[in-house]
């Protein structure tokens, strides 16, 4: 496979959960998480996908492994439409697409130990033949993720918030997969234990050759860790391009006052900051037209008329916005 | 104390009786706040700033909890100087709120959901102030104004649950701000927040302190808002302080090599798009507070760890000679190789 294989694509991905009210539990609206999200990861590439709550970008992480159904849009994985599959048929996909939970608390349970965590998904797809087989598997893995094969025996709480994250990453990758989502998997541990796991992402990225969606709000981390960068807003993209491009050289306005609002850990470093006015509005009544714009400082009467395309403004740089004329 | 002192702290202990043992979770901690700056305290979980906090205001659990040592000097706004950790409960209830108010990471469990936060304002203002309801209800839309919350005689009748997350926060500071206290902690009071309502609520902290002139202790993890908000920081490991210094020379030349670590474990941003080197990680965990290794408590993860050295006796805070401190026997060497 050459460096350009596409390994997942999303086209006009869209999640709307219904909101049900009266005595007939009648939809009476509906909360638009994702509203028509497209982009493309590469075999061993990391696209980082930021924003800020309710942007939608945990919601596109589970969808697009069909945790949840999508209400639009298709998904291909590795050239295959799996949108539709049914689920004995997707089996084989799921085995190759896994997660990283944010909380490692909760995504690990109490009552397994370490080792039956770790070997459960490789009974579910089949993979070691005896508990033998599987037991080495688990060893391996254990070391792989900087562990030790005698923590097997041990129970979830028995372990601090890095190593149970830790744990996490080795179940996700018991089953060899290709394609991994991280969901803010760095954001609960402590800051010196942050940058261990991120180490150990990009250590395990370049030894397994895995092709990653790395979802989070922190945006320095993200940058770190992506090659490609999309950042979300209210359920739409707003801006996508390589991480360095992103950071240096932001296009759309949503993306600039992002960026300024991150505190930089240096006293002496003095920027302008563009500090966004009110809250986020809400998903389930979005504004017309571009879904920044109330918040915008270069908003125009015809932003509320048109909703903005993701389009090219530079070689692999794209921006929802409609002003050509900024930044 | 210090004409310019407004609080001071020595060596406070507070100690968990717990089943299991004891947790000293504050374990002889000293710093001070002058009027009118911002002092940070940094540290990741189980460190002792949150319990320090709360020593500060009296609340810890107890029991659990004890205050078992150590003093809290503060400054009065009558000038007179008193150990906190002495009052009664009912002296400490007119400081609280009234000379020190408190915000938490929490907006949304530190408001009562059935009341609204007209109400909630007002409560503070009538039970420290004495003043009449309807004077109460008009001095907290007034203090709903000053935190940048639009139609405050509005929003004095909504309920905690019909505001955002920010404006939660904001409803918070107006509270803690409304008796006009001259020293407000805050413990981590942007952590639940998005980053472009951080930058709001850290702006609207700024500009307070400008207009109204208390000082603030600032309890946090992230070192980004440590730089853009603190004078001075006090970086806690442990239970005890183990570096303090002004704010920049903290970050240009940090001295203790948990603080070094510190910052250099966080990716930065603007230095993103020069260079892409390996994070540099603090090897092994946050140490157990039951079973606290001997000596330095850090020595286990410090690459500067000599044996027999780092691991028999705790290091004593030492006065580096310019002004700052720091926790370290190998302080000086550690520099010097550096230099």
């Amino acid at each position: 496979m050459n460096g350009n294989h596409v390994l997942l694509e999303i086209r006009d991905l869209k999640k709307h959960f219904p909101i049900r009210g009266g005595i007939l539990s009648r939809v009476v609206g509906s909360v638009k998480a994702v509203d028509g999200v497209s982009f493309a990861i590469k075999k061993g590439e990391v696209l980082g996908l930021v924003g800020e709550s309710g942007s939608g970008k945990t919601t596109v992480g589970r969808t697009l492994l069909r945790l949840i159904e999508p209400t639009g849009g298709r998904i291909l994985f590795d050239g295959q439409d799996i949108t539709d599959l049914p689920k004995d048929k997707l089996r084989p996909y799921r085995r190759r697409m896994q997660i990283i939970f944010q909380d490692p608390f909760s995504s690990l349970n109490p009552r397994m130990t370490v080792g039956d965590i770790i070997a459960e998904p490789l009974i579910i797809h089949g993979i070691g033949k005896t508990p033998q087989e599987r037991t080495e598997r688990v060893a391996e893995l254990l070391k792989l993720v900087g562990l030790s094969p005698d923590h097997m025996r041990r129970y979830p709480h028995e372990f601090s918030g890095g190593q149970r994250q830790r744990i996490g990453i080795a179940r996700a990758l018991a089953v060899a997969p290709d394609f991994i989502v991280a969901d803010e998997p760095v954001s609960a541990l402590d800051v010196s234990i942050q940058a261990q796991v991120v180490n150990l992402l990009q250590d395990l990225k370049e030894e397994l050759g895995l092709t990653l969606l790395f979802i989070a709000h922190d945006l320095a981390v993200v940058e770190y860790i992506s090659d490609r960068v999309a950042v979300m807003y209210l359920g739409k993209v707003m801006e996508v391009a390589s991480s360095k491009e992103l950071y240096r050289n932001p296009k759309h306005p949503y993306t600039e006052a992002l960026l300024s609002a991150v505190p930089i850990p240096d006293p002496t470093v003095k920027r302008e900051r563009i500090v966004l006015q009110g809250d986020i509005p809400s998903p389930i009544n979005p504004p017309s037209g571009c879904v920044f714009r109330t918040r915008c400082r270069y908003a125009l009467p015809e932003c509320a008329q048109v909703v903005p395309e993701l389009k090219e403004v530079a070689p692999g740089h794209y921006k929802a916005c409609i002003r050509d004329d900024i930044l | 104390m210090d004409e310019k002192r407004l609080l001071e702290v020595r060596d406070l202990k507070v100690h968990f009786f717990t089943d299991d043992g004891v947790v000293k979770a504050v374990d002889g901690v000293s710093f001070h706040v002058d009027k009118g700056e911002t002092l940070a305290v940094v540290g990741e979980s189980g460190s002792g700033k949150s319990v320090t906090s709360l020593a500060i205001m009296r609340l810890i659990p107890t029991p659990p909890g004890r205050i078992v040592g150590g003093q809290v000097l503060f400054r009065g706004k009558d000038g007179q100087v008193k150990d906190l950790t002495r009052l009664s409960e009912a002296e400490m209830r007119r400081i609280r709120g009234n000379d020190i108010a408190m915000i938490f990471q929490e907006p949304m469990t530190s408001l009562n959901p059935v009341y609204t936060v007209g109400d909630q304002i007002a409560e503070a203002i009538m039970l420290h102030q004495g003043k009449s309801r309807k004077e109460a209800m008009e001095l907290a839309a007034h203090m709903l104004d000053l935190v940048g919350i639009p139609e405050p005689k509005k929003r004095l009748a909504n309920y905690p649950h019909q505001m955002s997350g920010g404006m939660r926060q904001r409803v918070m500071i107006a509270m803690a701000l409304s008796c006009n206290p001259s020293l407000l902690i805050a413990d981590e009071p942007t952590t639940a927040l998005d980053v472009t309502i951080q930058a709001q609520i850290l702006e609207l902290m700024k500009r307070l302190q400008e207009e109204l002139g208390m000082a603030i202790l600032f309890i946090t993890h992230n070192l980004g808002v440590v730089a853009e908000m603190a004078d001075r920081v006090v970086v806690m490991y442990a239970g005890r302080v183990v570096e303090q210094a002004d704010v920049v020379p903290l970050f240009k030349d940090p001295l203790h090599p948990y603080t070094r670590g510190l910052l250099h474990s966080v990716p930065r941003l603007d230095l993103a798009a020069e260079r892409r080197e390996r994070l540099e990680a603090i090897p092994g965990n946050v140490p157990n507070p039951l079973y606290l290794p001997p000596g330095c408590a850090f020595h286990p993860r410090c690459k500067h760890y000599v044996e027999g050295l780092c691991d028999r006796e705790v290091p004593p805070l030492e006065d580096t000679g310019d002004g700052r401190q720091v926790r370290c026997v190998r302080w000086r060497e550690i520099r010097e190789v550096r230099a």
